[in-house]
């Protein structure tokens, strides 16, 4: 009798959302993560976990991201980072993944964080390393919505004493 | 940003060249509170490579200063070639690879001649080191293969040591001579080390390359990082930064316009140094009856560091 293996239906993680929504992921692929990783080892047929801090669309964000790298490993990204870019630091399909805007970004990297994914979240630090590499401290404070928490003393000091800051 | 835990700040940080680092300080207090509390974490990568364990938030500071001050010619004197010196006369000893004027370093022999420089760390004396000129002179080194100047490296070792100094090299400066010289330089490397007994290992693997070809072949096999670049409207290789003892610094060619016979070559990373080493691959021939290797002036700029 021929059988086919492929056939046979994975164990799925049932991940809740903040919002109390379930996402629905292949147990390999969830593993990627450390914190589900001890839930399922800690407590023998876990298939739900709980994520009352991470709202859906970053799950299925991680999703994702758990999804493509189940069978390999994630490029290392190097410190320094060389670019603005994020296509010149990593692969291609990683500087696709996390071209988001900042708000997600930071949202993903603390889910990351929470979820103990360590190469999730060096992706989220690069990506916002690289917001900041090669712009001027005006323009971030501006992108940001930073106010200028220096008195005028100090930031002629700073400016005094690292002049090529504001290179 | 208010709302990212300090950790993570760190962990962004990490991420940035150090000279971003302490311009990223200026952005907001939370930033600059997480430096000053994380700063060894922050810097640790650097401090390894200074053989530092640890040293106040300040005084690195004022390091970080140093190593972004512009740059300028390093002091750097040439100690050692194993190329000889023509007619064995101190008119064209090595010692011209670090002074301006008419002279040139004219070597013996034609091919990959190594060419060893040490950091003295102290402000150009000219007259110093054309001193040392007269006093090599009495050495007649012209034929012998090896010559080596044990009093200057000894002289900068204990200086810079004392002193616990480096340099950081950021470009490449070199010259072929103008003319009145058969044989300029054609092709050359430099590299860098930190200790005087890096191995000379990676600089042998290098001889006789005077393509950019195949000095791209030699640094894949050597698994070595680097880029292409374009001066004097030539192709060149700069390196990156390696785990080697033996930094490759750039590969370069010199060109035949008379108009070009200057080389300025910024690298794409600073590299920290205390021994500097010149690979003279070849000269260009100009007649049939000379054979040999002439250049101006090879030196590194960048800054000092005192720690």
């Amino acid at each position: 009798m021929f059988y086919n293996f492929n056939k046979i239906e994975e164990v799925k993680i049932r991940l809740r959302s903040a919002e109390g929504h379930i996402c629905e992921v292949e147990e390999s692929a969830a593993l990627m993560s450390s914190f589900i990783r001890s839930m399922i080892e800690g407590f023998n047929e876990v298939t739900e976990v709980s994520l009352p801090n991470i709202n859906s669309v970053v799950i299925e964000k991680v999703i994702e991201y758990m999804r493509h790298y189940k069978d390999k490993d994630p490029p290392i990204i190097k410190k320094p980072i060389i670019s603005s870019k994020m296509e010149e630091n990593t692969s291609a399909w990683d500087a696709g993944f996390i071209d988001a805007d900042w708000n997600m970004v930071v949202d993903l990297m603390t889910a990351a964080d929470y979820l103990m994914m360590i190469p999730l979240r060096d992706l989220c630090c690069a990506k916002m390393a690289c917001k900041f590499k090669g712009r001027s401290i005006d323009e971030l404070r501006a992108e940001y919505h930073i106010e200028n928490e220096f008195p005028s003393e100090m930031e002629e000091n700073l400016e005094f004493q690292h002049p090529w800051r504001l290179e | 940003m208010q709302s990212v835990p300090d950790p993570i700040i760190v962990e962004i940080l990490s991420y940035l060249p150090i000279s971003e680092i302490i311009r990223a300080e200026s952005i907001c207090k939370k930033i600059k509170s997480c430096v000053e509390k994380h700063s060894y974490v922050l810097y640790s990568r650097v401090l390894s490579r200074f053989s530092q364990e640890s040293i106040s938030y300040s005084h690195w500071k004022n390091v970080i200063k140093q190593m972004n001050s512009p740059s300028k010619e390093l002091q750097f004197l040439p100690y050692y070639t194993n190329g000889g010196t023509y007619y064995g006369s101190n008119t064209y000893y090595i010692h011209n690879l670090v002074l301006e004027g008419y002279y040139c370093y004219c070597t013996v022999y034609p091919t990959n001649i190594l060419v060893k420089y040490a950091l003295l760390g102290t402000d150009y004396d000219t007259d110093r080191i054309r001193a040392r000129q007269y006093i090599s002179s009495g050495v007649n080194e012209g034929n012998d293969r090896i010559y080596f100047e044990k009093e200057i490296l000894r002289e900068s070792q204990e200086f810079t040591s004392q002193a616990s100094i480096y340099a950081v090299i950021k470009q490449i400066y070199a010259r072929a001579p103008q003319g009145g010289y058969t044989c300029p330089i054609f092709h050359f490397m430099c590299f860098s080390s930190i200790e005087e007994d890096a191995d000379l290992g990676i600089i042998d693997r290098f001889n006789g390359v005077s393509t950019i070809d195949k000095a791209k072949e030699i640094s894949d096999q050597l698994g070595l990082e680097y880029e292409e670049v374009s001066a004097n409207s030539i192709r060149q290789l700069v390196f990156n930064n390696c785990n080697l003892p033996m930094q490759p610094l750039c590969w370069a060619e010199m060109s035949e316009d008379y108009n070009q016979s200057a080389l300025n070559l910024p690298l794409k990373s600073k590299k920290l140094a205390r021994y500097f080493y010149g690979l003279l691959i070849d000269g260009r021939r100009t007649n049939n009856y000379d054979n040999n290797i002439d250049i101006s002036l090879l030196l590194p700029k960048g800054s000092i560091i005192h720690f």
